[in-house]
């Protein structure tokens, strides 16, 4: 800024929560999805103490009891329950959990493994440079569906399995983009300033690189928490992801199909809480996308 | 172009022996693979049947060497549990997947191309609001709960269409507009910012100033610049179907390959699912091959790079 220039703060006096409001380019839908995060992370960690059911608890007096009314020992089901009488309110809760630490745990896992190999292959070139990338277009030559599945037919399903095969597969983008990103920094006067003074290779990459390619990783990440969580639900909804005892909202919406002449509610609640989930993401992602770079246009 | 095919062939050749050593070498680390494969309630006997049957007998090196040397002669081996050949039994699918794709891949585009087009145009309008916000929820409705919610409201409730299957033309209705649903918003969304980058462009704004009416800008003109990424997206989208196909072919117990896959992956039958991976593995790079082709059929820039 130069000096003598008038300061941004200064003229009107201005509301400091609508100053952060622009700063920030917040809107009524961004805010709205951050509300809906937070609400699905409060019920997700707080499932345990707000519950009045075990989730595993069946109850064939009640099986199928619709939203909103009294179940046979006259109760009352907020989102009714399920063909075994269980109920649903508390399963989507615990749902939640697993949704939300699936999504998490694999997307740190690949942006991890991603962004290492990403910047070694910017700042190293030559071998490692062709070797990562043309490992990234071997990937993804293949539909990820396809290989979920090929990989799980071998090491067969289950919370573990499922989290380091999206952790472990989910790599490409942020490496690409981090090599794209190392690429474009590394021959500015900041980085040379810091080579010449004789930082090390690998100071140079964590103290000087790493925070300046960080924005769109971030973007990536938030997108594909997003994408994690819809296909771990999609592998439990085909059966072979997390076993169905575990209450997922993808092996919910399996056993749901089962009785879907009989109720519709067993099927709609766990996917309108999943889409929700996804959507509040994704607006979240957008955002991010917005203010680290003005330039796109969504 | 042989540059390109030659290319496209080598990283097929990589793709392949990539694929074949990860599910190999995760076969040889979790264990003994036959009493996994034989599956629960096999006798002694069966077990020992499918270890010599498979090979396993033998050192990993040979068995996988073995298992390449049948896949450069065309033999996929034989499945586990239907013993039939592996290649008959995944070709046989190939119709009923390619169907859905292609019909799916088509409506997305039949769809969102009017709704992009409008949107560009009158940006911002209340028409390009109301579309790009249908577009946000589209994309967040995963694949499988909107196949199952199709269900429910027009075979369930409406009676409509068959719950799923292939044995009335009516039932691919569903499985169609399902796998359709998700890419017609991505779709959209692309073409309308595809074709707002063009017509911010230089010669766009000649071609306005020396007269040329307004839809002769945005068709003649705006339109085939605009077509470029659209290309490309769609080949790389060509994967991405393939993975929704599978969950789409399960919820609508459609005969497809996805179905196939999931079967064997239920069963345990690795010899099928390894063989169903590796034809759709050539299925995408064929695409992708035919896709840059196409490239530069469309785009005359790119033709003298090839």
């Amino acid at each position: 800024m130069t000096v003598g220039a008038p300061r941004s703060g200064d003229g009107p006096r201005r509301n400091p929560w609508v100053v952060f409001y622009r700063r920030y380019k917040l809107t009524v839908p961004v805010v709205l999805s951050f509300a809906i995060l937070l609400a699905i992370v409060i019920v997700a960690l707080g499932a345990p103490t707000f519950a009045t059911y075990d989730p595993h608890e069946t109850s064939l007096r009640d099986r199928l009891t619709p939203p909103l009314t009294m179940d046979a020992s006259d109760t009352f089901r907020l989102m009714g329950t399920d063909a075994l009488g269980r109920d649903l309110a508390t399963r989507i809760a615990y749902g939640a959990r697993f949704s939300l630490l699936i999504g998490l745990a694999s997307v740190m896992i690949g942006g991890t493994i991603g962004l290492v190999l990403g910047l070694l292959a910017g700042y190293a070139g030559g071998f490692w440079e062709d070797l990562i990338m043309r490992a990234a277009d071997l990937q993804v030559a293949l539909p990820s569906m396809v290989l979920y599945l090929a990989i799980l037919a071998v090491l067969g399903g289950g919370m573990v399995q499922v989290i380091l095969i999206l952790g472990f597969t989910g790599w490409v983008m942020y490496a690409r983009v981090a090599r794209a990103q190392v690429l474009a920094v590394k021959n500015q006067e900041f980085v040379i300033a810091a080579e010449s003074l004789g930082a090390s290779p690998l100071r140079v990459l964590i103290q000087h690189i790493t925070p300046n390619i960080l924005a769109p990783v971030i973007v990536i990440g938030s997108f594909d928490v997003a994408k994690n969580i819809v296909v771990a639900a999609a592998l439990s909804f085909i059966g072979v992801g997390i076993p169905p005892s575990v209450p997922t909202w993808g092996g919910m919406l399996s056993e749901a199909r089962d009785v879907l002449r009989l109720a519709w509610w067993p099927a709609t609640l766990p996917g309108t809480a999943l889409m929700i989930l996804v959507l509040a993401v994704n607006m979240i992602g957008d955002w991010l996308r917005d203010l680290f770079d003005p330039r796109i246009d969504a | 172009m042989t540059t390109l095919i030659v290319q496209r062939l080598g990283q097929l050749v990589f793709v392949l022996v990539a694929l074949t050593m990860l599910i190999f070498g995760l076969m040889h680390l979790s264990g003994d693979p036959v009493t996994l494969m034989a599956g629960e309630g096999a006798t002694l006997e069966d077990i020992e049947r499918v270890r010599e049957r498979m090979g396993f007998d033998q050192p990993v090196h040979v068995q996988y060497g073995r298992y390449m040397v049948g896949l450069l002669q065309g033999d996929l081996g034989t499945s586990l549990r239907q013993h039939r050949p592996v290649g008959e039994l995944v070709i046989d699918r190939v119709p009923a997947t390619l169907q859905l794709t292609v019909l799916a891949q088509l409506l997305a585009i039949a769809v969102a191309f009017p709704i992009g087009v409008v949107s560009a145009i009158w940006r911002n309008s209340v028409v390009d609001r109301v579309a790009m916000t249908f577009a946000v929820f589209m994309q967040a409705i995963p694949v499988f709960w909107l196949g199952i919610m199709l269900i429910l409201i027009f075979s369930v409730g409406l009676r409509w269409t068959p719950v799923g299957g292939r044995a009335t033309p009516e039932a691919i209705i569903l499985p169609v507009v399902t796998l359709a649903g998700v890419f017609m918003a991505q779709n959209a969304r692309l073409i309308r910012s595809s074709l707002l980058e063009v017509l911010s462009l230089d010669f766009v704004r000649t071609a306005r100033s020396k007269g040329a009416p307004g839809w002769s800008v945005i068709f003649r003109h705006a339109m085939r610049n605009a077509l470029i990424p659209l290309v490309t997206v769609l080949g790389l989208q060509f994967s991405n179907l393939l993975s929704g196909a599978v969950v789409t072919e399960l919820v609508f117990a459609w005969p497809g390959l996805g179905r196939l896959l999931v079967q064997a992956v239920l069963n345990r039958d690795v010899p099928l699912v390894l063989g169903a991976t590796i034809i759709i593995a050539v299925f995408v790079v064929f695409v992708n091959l035919i896709v840059d082709l196409l490239y530069g059929v469309i785009d005359p820039r790119v033709r003298t790079e090839v």
